[in-house]
């Protein structure tokens, strides 16, 4: 698709323009644009293991992947993605920002991604790819394609406003959208790794990739959701399909 | 030679103004965090221990959303030891600085968003240290410590000790206006690998101490 032929179809609306903006910047720097489906894979990204894994989710039709991203990814988001390799501090596996003026949610992770193995990349794209699909509903006040269901709407709007309420206005997105994945999210995102994973082991031995980011919130809810000795057997448990021999076409 | 060696010293005096002007940065900035500190952890901290989390049936009706609030009264009663923060001493430049400046732009006033941006010293800013030693906090609050212990293996920590940890600080180079009056930095705070949130903060003098202005959410993981 044109440039021209984006802004008529998208009535040269502010977003339009800045996807735009960052379109062309990424072109040049040797990044890849998807007009259609608007996102932009940053240059830094392009050819990257966690690239490769991207790929190999979206090829390999994965269903919590198709649900999360497939708003972005069929020309029907009302925001844009973007994916890039970026500066993250230490001990952090990936960041989402979201941009008030231009619409566009980056996800960023760091270099040292693309050192761990395709099952760690995949998780940490659906988590923080459930962070930006969050954003979207959110800040689209839930009139965006594909709505979360009301009553859902309603408890991540109910979230919102609580924890606005009783936390540092800065921690106030972090711990209403990691409250609504505990909720939501941790048997999906284990479900799907397994079944990226070729369903290779039990439900149990993919459960911490589900409640990783996720456990401090796990572990006070109320009625409790995972406990400390779940806790402790779910990291363990991870650590065999990680460190096992099959491998992934990412992982060769 | 004379001529050489004097145009040579010239055109090094620029350079030796701003390098001095940078070490005085550092100073100013250890001065600044040392004294912003407990401000910054108050803005940005989530005590797990003291947090009541809703669950979607405490929306449900009035008498769950007042049983969720007894829920929260009880809990500020709570008595808990100090929070353990971690603080990593160096302090970053900061790399993605067009993203930076995007972020303070629509905080600042034009003169003082030019100020920051067209500020040479900003611009030859590296990586220092700050003395984690100098920095003030309520200890009855929070126990700060050095951060030497791998994320990875802080997950491995049991018991108490790990009920008080609360994630590790990172902190960047202040970014001044010409006059020093107004400054940006950016903090992150990573309680896991993917529990995170990063922030940019805006701070001014005024009445001759600093101040944090305003604090706006950057990233989240």
């Amino acid at each position: 698709m044109d440039i021209a032929r984006f802004f008529k179809q998208n009535n040269n609306s502010v977003v339009a323009k800045a996807f735009g903006k960052l379109a062309i910047e990424a072109w040049i720097a040797g990044g890849d644009v998807d007009f259609q489906n608007k996102i932009i894979k940053d240059s830094t990204f392009v050819g990257t293991k966690a690239d490769c894994v991207y790929e190999l989710l979206s090829s390999t039709n994965n269903n919590l992947f198709k649900n999360v991203l497939s708003t972005f990814t069929n020309g029907k988001a009302q925001f844009e993605l973007k994916f890039r390799i970026g500066e993250v501090p230490d001990g952090a596996d990936g960041s989402t920002t979201f941009d008030n003026n231009t619409g566009i949610i980056t996800i960023t992770f760091p270099q040292i991604i693309n050192a761990k193995s395709s099952i760690e990349i995949a998780s940490i794209i659906l988590h923080e790819g459930i962070h930006g699909e969050l954003r979207r509903i959110y800040e689209g006040k839930n009139q965006v394609s594909e709505p979360l269901p009301n009553n859902q709407y309603e408890y991540l709007v109910d979230l919102w406003d609580y924890f606005r309420g009783i936390s540092p206005p800065s921690k106030v997105s972090n711990n209403a959208s990691h409250t609504y994945m505990v909720h939501n999210h941790v048997l999906p995102i284990a479900n799907a790794v397994r079944e990226f994973d070729n369903n290779t082991y039990g439900i149990d031995y993919y459960m911490w990739f589900g409640w990783q980011g996720l456990s401090d919130i796990g572990k006070i809810t109320y009625p409790q959701l995972l406990t400390s000795s779940q806790e402790t057997n779910y990291i363990n448990l991870q650590q065999i399909p990680i460190n096992d021999s099959i491998k992934q076409s990412c992982d060769e | 030679m004379n001529k050489i060696i004097t145009n040579i010293s010239l055109s090094l005096l620029p350079f030796l103004f701003l390098g001095c002007n940078i070490d005085h940065d550092i100073k100013l900035e250890q001065n600044i965090y040392e004294n912003l500190f407990q401000n910054l952890i108050d803005s940005t901290i989530t005590d797990y221990r003291k947090l009541i989390v809703p669950s979607p049936s405490d929306f449900k009706n009035t008498e769950s959303l007042e049983n969720l609030n007894k829920r929260i009264e009880n809990n500020k009663t709570k008595e808990v030891s100090p929070l353990i923060i971690y603080v990593k001493d160096t302090i970053k430049n900061i790399i993605d600085i067009e993203h930076f400046y995007s972020k303070i732009k629509p905080q600042l006033s034009k003169e003082d968003y030019q100020s920051i941006v067209y500020n040479p010293v900003n611009q030859l800013k590296e990586n220092s240290e700050i003395n984690l030693q100098g920095l003030i906090v309520n200890t009855s609050k929070y126990e700060l410590k050095h951060d030497y212990i791998k994320i990875k293996d802080k997950k491995l920590l049991k018991g108490l000790e790990k009920d008080r940890m609360s994630g590790t600080y990172y902190l960047s180079r202040i970014y001044f206006n010409k006059e020093k009056t107004i400054g940006a930095l950016s903090l992150g705070l990573v309680h896991g690998s993917l529990n995170a949130i990063g922030v940019i903060v805006i701070i001014k003098k005024e009445n001759n101490r600093w101040i944090i202005k305003k604090i706006i959410e950057d990233w989240i993981s």
